[in-house]
């Protein structure tokens, strides 16, 4: 190692290029992995610092140790963090909101008599918020099994761990071409907001530019086809 | 000598006083037993992650060789409210531990990360489980999922003992239209390689796709070196492994469906706070399939058999070995 290059790797060391960057923090529940959507969003975020969480855990914890400059994040997501205020929505066939079913094999779930009842679903606030949320949600009190990540939710289902799960319409259009098992969808007068960007005080503009500049591939995969600026 | 008691009460005091909510704050002490390994940080961490600041974690690391005796110290000490094993090793240390102590009430144990627990289960007392082995079903649909072929009917080879989980696998294959046909083994066998042999060749005569089940009897250097490799090597149909080396070092499958560790003490984690809400009382919570797996796929001795596949579906997969 020369004299430059220690000199070099002592100065990245105390002025990080990171430090200047904006961060951008993402957690959506989708099927592809956190790693993949990290490089597939760093391809269009050149000068921001994004970290692609696929666990709400991990989410939740690296946002009170170092909080971004903005999260991109279902709405309910963004509804927790109250400090952060959206800033472009995403949404799908003109809506910012999508339906959300409740599916159960079989049999269509008694909505009259949910109470107690075993609901499944992907977690996004973690145990008690998100228990929290889904009551207020159903109007009453569920039994909620949560998961990490999206394709576990059949999995639950399978092996009668839920009577049923709750997911968005869309997911279940995507589980329906995965599975074989008699499922069956039963409407709520429930709609979750889809992808939206929040920010935290100032950020500059680029962060929400680079957003609604993504292509039609990776909006499908984040469960949108367009991005509306607030 | 009272300028002393005075600046010990300054200190002391405050930090009992601190300690006072922290402890109350508890809903419960939980006692983990376990081996040392990386996958069983994991699942720790885990559960960890989950459980912060409702129930209080303490760990027992055991070694090979490692006696009841220490069990007993941690539970004379702590009076846990629930137990948590993980790996075989403490599964087997904790029956030994409940033997000695017959007469003793032991509060709920969940085993997570042992190999065919049910075996031992039914040796444990007021205990749970989450099995470690992934189900032929969870596998089946994912490796569905992503090839451009039909997988309507699956095989497997498996010992006597395993009856009962064959037919379970059997069961759940069945409701996602899957047809799981299997050649049963002698628990024990001086040629298993050559029954391994004759039983691929039949198999692959009629079954799209193969599971293989991680078990010991079955996948010994003797018969990966003389069964499983030079029959896997001229088979065009694609094969599943629960471990990621019999797809890289030894490629005997192209898609590795291991369990994920962290998500299993997710998993567990739910469970703790199931038996937490009631009571510590372990009524109605059966064993447990895992949920979570982590999935691998290998394109490269797929495109050599020439099985195709839908590339934009390989980004599912934790790792794509290319």
């Amino acid at each position: 190692m020369t004299i430059k290059s220690i000199a070099l790797y002592m100065f990245g060391m105390i002025f990080p290029l990171s430090a200047s960057a904006e961060s951008l923090y993402v957690f959506i529940p989708t099927e592809v992995r956190a790693n993949v959507m990290q490089d597939k969003i760093g391809a269009f975020c050149l000068d921001v610092d994004v970290t692609v969480f696929g666990r709400a855990k991990d989410f939740h914890k690296q946002m009170k140790i170092s909080p971004p400059n903005a999260i991109l994040s279902l709405m309910p997501v963004i509804n927790y963090n109250e400090t952060y205020s959206a800033t472009l929505n995403g949404s799908k066939n003109g809506s910012i909101s999508e339906d959300y079913v409740l599916v159960s094999i079989d049999k269509a779930l008694d909505l009259a008599a949910i109470t107690g009842k075993r609901i499944g679903a992907i977690d996004l606030l973690g145990r008690k918020p998100m228990s929290d949320f889904i009551s207020k949600l159903f109007n009453t009190k569920v039994k909620l099994k949560r998961v990490t990540k999206v394709e576990d939710l059949l999995a639950l289902i399978t092996f009668g761990s839920v009577d049923g799960i709750f997911i968005a319409e869309s997911l279940f259009e995507q589980l329906r071409l995965k599975s074989n098992l008699n499922l069956i969808s039963t409407r709520l007068n429930i709609k979750l907001g889809l992808a939206s960007a929040a920010i935290s005080g100032s950020t500059d503009r680029k962060m929400t530019e680079c957003i609604a500049a993504f292509d039609t591939e990776l909006n499908t995969t984040l469960g949108v086809d367009k991005w509306y600026m607030l | 000598m009272v300028y002393a008691i005075k600046q010990l009460l300054r200190f002391s005091l405050p930090l009992f006083l601190l300690c006072l909510p922290i402890q109350s704050a508890f809903a419960g002490d939980a006692l983990i037993i376990r081996g040392k390994s990386e996958n069983f940080d994991e699942v720790v961490r885990g559960i960890y992650d989950d459980v912060e600041g409702e129930v209080l974690l303490h760990e027992l690391i055991v070694k090979t060789g490692a006696s009841v005796k220490q069990i007993e110290k941690r539970f004379g000490e702590l009076k846990p409210d629930l137990v948590i094993l993980i790996g075989n090793k403490a599964v087997n240390l904790y029956i030994q531990f409940q033997l000695k102590n017959s007469e003793m009430k032991f509060p709920p144990a969940i085993a997570v990360a042992a190999l065919f627990i049910d075996q031992f289960a039914k040796k444990l007392k007021n205990a749970t489980a989450i099995r470690y082995e992934i189900p032929a079903v969870t596998s089946a649909v994912t490796m569905r999922t992503v090839l451009d072929r039909p997988v309507k009917k699956l095989g497997v080879i498996y010992r006597e003992w395993m009856d009962d989980i064959f037919k379970e696998n059997r069961r759940y294959c069945q409701s996602e239209g899957i047809e799981l046909i299997g050649i049963k083994l002698p628990n024990k066998s001086g040629n298993m390689e050559i029954r391994i042999k004759r039983a691929l060749n039949r198999l692959n005569k009629k079954v799209d796709a193969l599971w293989i089940i991680n078990d010991n009897s079955l996948l010994t250097s003797k018969s990966i070196a003389e069964a499983w490799l030079p029959l896997r090597k001229q088979s065009k149909i694609p094969a599943i492994v629960g471990i990621k080396l019999f797809m890289t070092r030894f490629p005997l499958g192209s898609f590795a469906i291991v369990p994920d560790d962290y998500a299993l003490g997710a998993q567990t984690a739910g469970m703790i706070f199931e038996i937490m809400e009631n009571d510590w009382l372990l009524e109605g919570i059966g064993i447990q399939h895992p949920l979570s797996t982590r999935k691998y796929i290998n394109t490269k001795t797929l495109d050599k058999k020439e099985i195709s596949y839908q590339s934009v579906k390989l980004l599912q997969f934790d790792d794509v070995i290319k």
